[in-house]
């Protein structure tokens, strides 16, 4: 298993990752999530042993590694663009490692057929890495990491130089070696649905600090702040401002209606700004002739369709409440067939929203 | 992973650091002991110099042979630069329109020059010049050292072309820019940096050159290379420290400009 | 507009002509034809009087390189030299040109600074101080001396040792940046793999690094090879009067006894000899591909 201790890097004024504690337990796949620059991609090379920290300790089953050089660290990692040696043959890049041990030229042929054979690449043995497509090249150059059986593998975005297509397609193929060979993995990237697919847990990152570590679902659920809410792919942020506290706190939005935000009376100050973050599936639409008023238990708003895109799976709705743009998704068939144009009610209850308070923290 | 692999890993790394700094001494030595027995107040040419003086730089600025031979220099040198680049762009911007067989024969053709020995070369364009009088002239000295200066420049140019967006000289002409026009307007600007080191490229070649200029040079014609060299093989002359010692610094000082214009590094793997 | 596209390519075959034409035209009449008069020169008669009988046909140049055993002995000791100096230069070159390129900031400007300003360098003058410095008065002597290396002062001027190692100074910068050139363009993630996968610095160095750098190292030893088959100061200045090389016997020929064929002879075997030499080793080495692209 992998434990990072308060690990720190730093290039120049810069710093890439700041104070990260992170425990991988063994077995598991654990995504780092974050957008680009967020410095997930310099935590990894640490790990490997490409960027020595300047603070912290890396600990691999219990041996700390920080000061060792990455040739004899017990991790293998696979890189973005695969780095697959161009000089070399597809048996020759996989034998790489068994060869720079020391094992013999049969033994570690075999078990290059051995690891050419899980990722069904066999009968690319002798071509020429170059030869390959981007997902075969992909499926080389796990082999070649998984042949030296690593404590720890690393994957620094592996599939983003991928189509969507062969993505998705090399996402189930992860997790089916993942669950074949039970090594330990960190895998990094900047796609949600890629760490949400791939994921026992998720850890989220922003300027090189890890901000939330999780279940994909827990992280979904119950983001810890404003930065993991929207990074989570919740379009819906509204800034509202806070008129009454003790009556039941409430807070008028930009579009000027007043709703009821069930906060805890303590962390809200009168005229403050409070952000809320509707997730669009929680949103229900209902064509204006149908709406009642306001129930009292929900708060609605009246809204205009500006687009509808139908996707199959569901229906996505793009609104407009004044200057504010609000993003819907519903299933099929339960948005009542509207069209551009049509003014709506959009409902949502106080209690299944988020609020943050000025500084991106949750206050429920 | 014993202590012993890791302590013979450091051993290698501290010793091959030993050798490469003992390379890189090796290397420049020489060219620091010209420049310190240039100062030597003793005639001798020895080092390390005893006490300093600048009595031999004086000694130059009064010997007719030794600025005529400066001046001989500078001349061949401007030439072969100028013909060199000039040659250099025109057949970089040509080669860019010819499919790949076509581009690795003018290629290839330029490049013959620089795998025949300067010897040869002497020789060969000696005994052609010859035949018309034109041995001991200064057009003799820059055609035969464009020879080897012209395939640097076009290598030069050519990799910063390619750095270019062609795209942008297209777009001048379809604006109705004449193909000069285009050139000097759009394109030169942008490739500025590649011209000037491929101008300086050529000029030092042809500065330092020896011996297709102790072949092809004569009296009046003699440059620096070729007269130190005379001076050398009758006797040790101070005078030849200090001649040295200003080409070098010559020398140096293009090297930071080079440097500074297009970044040692990529410099050097344009070369 | 439409007009000019259809007109272009007519156009732009000529225009690509005119461009080429002054390359052409320099190679031509001041390398292909002075090549082909040095052939004809070297296929007239020699005569005690002048430079050779013009006009005439003859094999004299020729018999005087087949039948003097002088110059097969200097022909043998000039190919000797070549190997020798070629060997250590590409060596040199490697190691040099692998550290610089493994260097970061300061330490790779001052190690390419240095190759180039050697390169840049006359080599009258490169020659003259390594007379200095290598003589046996020299600094290299002091230095071993105070290191304990050596008791006696070393020859390493006027013998073969001086000759090699003048030659190693004209030739070592250009092998350097020609390799160089080459290791620029090895992306580092390949090394990091390396590591990575177990390997340590002498792995990365045999498995990514060399098989990478063979197309430098081929236009090294071509470089290296051709300039020293044609050496002609360095054994002049540092060797002793029995490193004689080809070189040093067709200026000879040409300048002092104004025997222009058996010259013109003996410089066409020469090239002939390193053509014939540079096709067959690349053609076995299959490194020509290299070459062009460099």
């Amino acid at each position: 298993m992998l434990e990072l201790d308060d690990l720190t890097v730093t290039y120049g004024d810069l710093t890439a990752v700041d104070g990260v504690s992170l425990n991988v337990r063994d077995g598991e796949l654990c995504c780092l999530l974050g957008p680009s620059g967020s410095g997930k991609s310099t935590l990894l090379r640490a790990v490997a042993g490409f960027e020595p920290p300047d603070r912290g300790r890396v600990r691999i089953d219990g041996q700390d590694v920080t000061d060792m050089p990455p040739h004899r660290r017990p991790t293998s990692m696979v890189f973005q663009d695969w780095a697959l040696f161009p000089t070399k043959s597809v048996a020759e890049n996989v034998a790489f490692g068994p060869k720079m041990r020391g094992v013999g030229r049969a033994d570690r042929r075999a078990a290059a057929q051995e690891a050419l054979k899980l990722v069904e690449m066999t009968d690319y043995a002798e071509a020429d890495p170059t030869d390959l497509s981007g997902g075969q090249q992909q499926r080389v150059a796990l082999a070649r990491s998984l042949i030296v059986e690593p404590d720890l593998l690393l994957l620094d975005e592996p599939l983003s130089s991928l189509d969507r297509g062969l993505r998705e397609t090399m996402q189930v193929e992860l997790k089916r070696i993942h669950d074949r060979v039970e090594t330990t993995m960190l895998y990094v990237t900047h796609d949600q649905n890629e760490a949400f697919t791939l994921g026992d847990r998720l850890g989220v990152m922003e300027a090189g600090r890890l901000v939330q570590v999780g279940t994909p679902e827990a992280v979904y659920t119950d983001p810890v702040d404003r930065f993991v809410e929207s990074f989570l792919g919740s379009p819906n942020l509204i800034t509202c401002r806070v008129v009454d506290v003790d009556e039941g706190p409430t807070v008028e939005t930009p579009f000027g209606v007043r709703v009821p935000a069930p906060v805890d009376p303590d962390r809200l100050t009168l005229g403050d700004d409070l952000v809320v973050s509707l997730r669009p599936e929680r949103l229900s639409v209902t064509a204006v002739p149908a709406a009642a008023t306001d129930g009292g238990t929900g708060a609605s708003v009246l809204a205009t369709v500006v687009e509808r895109v139908y996707r199959g799976s569901d229906v996505r709705l793009r609104l407009s409440v004044d200057e504010t743009e609000l993003f819907v998704k519903r299933p099929i068939g339960a948005d009542g067939g509207l069209a551009a144009g049509d003014e709506v009610t959009v409902r949502w209850a106080p209690d299944e929203a988020t609020y943050f308070d000025t500084s991106g923290a949750r206050c429920r | 992973m014993s202590a012993w692999r890791y302590v013979r890993e450091a051993v290698h790394r501290a010793a091959g650091r030993g050798v490469v700094a003992v390379l890189l001494c090796l290397l420049v030595l020489p060219l620091a002991v010209v420049v310190a027995t240039a100062f030597d107040a003793s005639g001798a040419v020895a080092f390390p110099p005893r006490g300093l003086s600048t009595r031999w730089f004086s000694a130059l600025l009064a010997s007719s042979t030794w600025l005529q031979a400066l001046l001989n220099s500078l001349v061949v040198a401007t030439g072969t630069s100028a013909l060199s680049t000039a040659v250099g762009v025109a057949a970089a911007l040509g080669v860019r329109q010819l499919d790949e067989g076509r581009r690795r024969a003018v290629v290839a053709l330029a490049v013959l020059p620089l795998l025949v020995p300067g010897v040869i070369i002497g020789v060969t364009t000696l005994t052609l010049f010859s035949q018309f009088g034109l041995q001991q002239s200064y057009v003799a000295l820059v055609l035969a050292h464009s020879l080897w200066a012209t395939p640097l420049a076009f290598s030069v140019i050519q990799a910063s072309f390619a750095r270019f967006d062609w795209q942008l000289h297209e777009a001048a002409l379809d604006l109705g820019a004449t193909p000069i026009r285009a050139f000097t307007g759009v394109v030169a600007p942008n490739v500025r940096a590649g011209l000037a080191v491929a101008a300086l490229v050529a000029f030092v070649v042809s500065l330092q050159e020896f011996v297709i200029a102790l072949f092809l040079s004569g009296p009046d014609t003699r440059t620096v290379p070729v007269a130190a060299w005379n001076s050398l093989r009758q006797s040790l002359d101070p005078v030849v420290s200090v001649v040295s010692a200003l080409l070098l610094v010559a020398v140096v000082c293009l090297v930071v400009v080079v440097g500074a214009l297009a970044g040692v590094g990529r410099f050097a793997s344009d070369l | 507009m439409s007009t000019r596209t259809r007109r272009l390519p007519s156009l732009g075959g000529r225009r690509t002509l005119a461009l080429l034409a002054p390359l052409l035209a320099l190679d031509v009449l001041v390398f292909l034809v002075p090549t082909a008069y040095l052939l004809r020169v070297s296929l007239t008669a020699r005569t005690p009087g002048g430079a050779f009988v013009e006009g005439s046909w003859a094999l004299d140049g020729y018999r005087y390189v087949t039948e003097t055993s002088l110059v097969h002995e200097i022909l043998a000791f000039t190919l000797f030299f070549a190997v020798l100096v070629t060997a250590l230069a590409v060596a040199v070159g490697v190691v040099y040109a692998y550290a610089a390129w493994c260097a970061t900031g300061w330490t790779r400007t001052l190690l390419l600074g240095g190759a180039v300003c050697s390169l840049f360098t006359t080599l009258v003058v490169k020659l003259f101080a390594v007379l200095l410095v290598y003589s046996p008065q020299g600094l290299v002597n002091d230095l071993l001396r105070a290191v304990g290396l050596a008791s006696e002062p070393v020859l390493l001027v006027d013998n073969l040792a001086g000759a090699v190692i003048g030659q190693l100074y004209i030739v070592v910068p250009y092998a350097i940046l020609a390799v160089y050139a080459v290791l620029s363009s090895l992306n580092t993630q390949l090394v990091e793999a390396a590591r990575d996968l177990g390997a340590d610095g002498s792995g990365v160095f045999r498995e990514v690094v060399l098989p990478h750098v063979r197309p430098g190292i081929a236009v090294a030893a071509v470089i290296a090879f051709t300039w020293s088959v044609g050496a002609y100061p360095a054994p002049l200045l540092l060797g002793s009067g029995s490193e004689q090389t080809v070189g040093i016997l067709v200026s000879q020929l040409l300048l002092a006894r104004f025997d222009w064929p058996a010259a013109a002879a003996l410089s066409v075997v020469t090239a002939g000899t390193v053509f014939g030499s540079l096709l067959v080793v690349l053609w076995r080495l299959d490194l020509a591909g290299g070459l062009l692209d460099a």
